[in-house]
């Protein structure tokens, strides 16, 4: 079995069905032996479609999705989906493909040293969640896993993965082939339970306690608003069972986040910001409490006078991302770091 | 010709209470989209490029959204600018034989950009390059049906094909340029501008 091969194992076992791709020589190996693997693999017309289809995939389906590309002009093509993905939180990993480990720049001073070749880490970086490069054929499943793993968990983003050419090619284990599957199989199994590292902030436990005394003040509020963001998204049927049975209060969402009340419905009031309606930006200016679930408060919502957006109000927000929570750009009273189906629940109890 | 929100609510009544995924590109018709199509998630869903506005992802969004959501019509919003970036994606969902409704609004502006320069007194100088291209005969270089949303009835023409199984695109000439009213940078949350396209 060949590095390109255990890639492709790889994702056979995450049950991943089909990938997006922009062909090129760095990428074929992969691409050879996924589409050997039954991986249906769909071919788009540069690498950003390809990238953007996979985030509409796992929009669609809510399950992590694999785009791949080849090297150099390939990921910077790449780029805009990426950090398309990293802004709207899109379970993507990217593979790409890479000149083989001794035809890379490394730290020449050079400007390139093999064909198609880019610093594919330094540029992703700042656009992903995290970026990797296989330095072993024998590393390249594990990669794979937490590739897949960081992407998701638990506030998703892109991960990007760099192969290069020399380890798609590498054949790592020299048994009969039997063994070599078991060998497979056997380490799949393992980094089936894996935890990825670097998912700091997901092993802490939320913190939600004071859901009770928010839940009062929201009562006694005059004019109150909820703000539904786009962490409203896996938390649809909660909302709706809070705004009609727990709290009857407006709602107004940000634009990721429309349809998450039903948009002819009674409760929903529309989109907020920017390009919002009248009637929601006033119900917000004159709000007295604003319950902000999922959303970022950014200034396509807020408007860009935050010094004084908060003057007057009680301002109270849930965010999964505690980084989100001690940066906000407005003035907050109180926050909650958990998703917003578990303060939902919390509410509701 | 029409307007962009005259399109998008004729396409919202053709469906109502059909299971749907939109997906809109960025610019004008996006935010009217948000504003005039009826969602409720997740039977009618919205795809969008919210953080990054990369104009030209609604194609690709699309296309990744049908494989996943067979049971949703898929419906694309896009404007010229947005078109004009994503449009070969066409080549990608013919082979994969999705059934993509699509829905170019061109109004031969970037709209929200020149609403933004017309509100900062700047030049209008974003013009997209393609205002003289036909995408009535890119559309069938590509090899999906093509269908002029300014002639005669075509609201009936619309709600007949989005009956039909498969795929088409059609072209509206709008006349909207940019999203009234609009919150400008330094104004409150309730101070939104009032106005209209001038021209």
């Amino acid at each position: 079995m060949n590095g390109a091969e255990s890639i492709a194992q790889a994702l056979v076992a995450h049950g991943v069905k089909r990938v997006y791709s922009h062909a090129g020589g760095t990428i074929s190996r992969i691409l050879d032996a996924i589409d050997r693997v039954g991986i249906q693999v769909v071919t788009a017309v540069n690498e950003a479609q390809a990238v953007h289809m996979a985030q509409g995939a796992y929009r669609a389906s809510g399950r992590v999705q694999v785009a791949l590309c080849t090297s150099g002009p390939g990921v910077t093509n790449a780029v805009t989906g990426i950090a398309d993905a990293y802004y709207d939180q899109d379970a993507v990993m990217l593979l790409a493909g890479q000149v083989a480990t001794h035809t890379k720049r490394g730290n020449r001073p050079v400007r390139q040293w093999g064909f198609q070749e880019c610093q594919t880490l330094d540029i992703m970086r700042p656009v992903s969640k995290a970026v990797y490069v296989g330095v072993s054929a024998t590393s390249l499943v594990e990669l794979v896993n937490e590739a897949l793993y960081v992407a998701m968990d638990p506030r998703p983003g892109p991960t990007v993965m760099e192969c290069p050419m020399d380890l798609q090619e590498a054949i790592f284990v020299l048994h009969t082939p039997d063994k070599m599957l078991d060998e497979v199989q056997r380490r799949l199994l393992e980094l089936a339970k894996y935890v990825p590292m670097n998912a700091v902030w997901s092993t802490q436990p939320p913190r939600i306690e004071g859901v009770a005394e928010v839940m009062a003040k929201l009562e006694a509020a005059e004019r109150p608003v909820i703000i539904a963001g786009r962490g409203c998204l896996s938390a649809v049927d909660e909302l709706r069972i809070f705004v009609e049975h727990y709290a009857r209060v407006p709602v107004v969402t940000s634009m990721p986040a429309v349809g998450v009340i039903p948009t002819d419905g009674g409760q929903c009031f529309g989109m907020l910001g920017h390009t919002g309606t009248k009637q929601v930006n006033g119900a917000v200016a004159y709000a007295d409490f604003v319950l902000v679930l999922g959303a970022r408060l950014d200034i396509r919502q807020t408007g860009s006078m935050t010094d004084t957006w908060s003057a007057g109000k009680y301002v109270v927000v849930v965010d999964y991302d505690d980084n989100e929570l001690h940066n906000k750009r407005v003035g907050v009273d109180r926050t909650f770091n958990c998703s917003v189906a578990e303060w939902l629940q919390e509410a509701m109890a | 010709m029409t307007t962009m929100r005259e399109v998008i609510e004729v396409v919202d009544l053709a469906t109502v209470g059909k299971q749907v995924v939109v997906a809109t590109g960025v610019g004008t018709h996006q935010s009217l989209v948000a504003r005039h199509f009826t969602f409720d998630h997740p039977r009618r869903r919205f795809l969008t490029s919210a953080g990054h506005g990369t104009m030209g992802s609604g194609l690709p969004y699309l296309i990744g959204a049908a494989l996943e959501l067979p049971d949703h019509m898929p419906i694309l919003f896009t404007g010229d600018g947005s078109f004009a970036i994503e449009v070969a994606g066409l080549a990608t969902a013919l082979r994969l034989n999705l059934p993509l409704k699509v829905f170019v609004l061109d109004n031969k502006e970037f709209g929200i950009v020149h609403q933004f320069e017309m509100l900062q007194g700047l030049r209008h100088v974003a013009t997209p390059a393609t205002m003289m291209t036909d995408w009535l005969r890119v559309v069938d270089g590509f090899g999906f049906p093509a269908i002029c949303l300014y002639e005669v009835n075509w609201h009936r023409q619309v709600e007949r094909m989005l009956a039909l199984p498969g795929p088409w695109v059609g072209v509206a000439d709008v006349t909207d340029v940019g999203v009234w009213p609009i919150l400008e940078g330094g104004h409150r949350q309730d101070g939104m501008t009032e106005g209209g396209d001038a021209r």
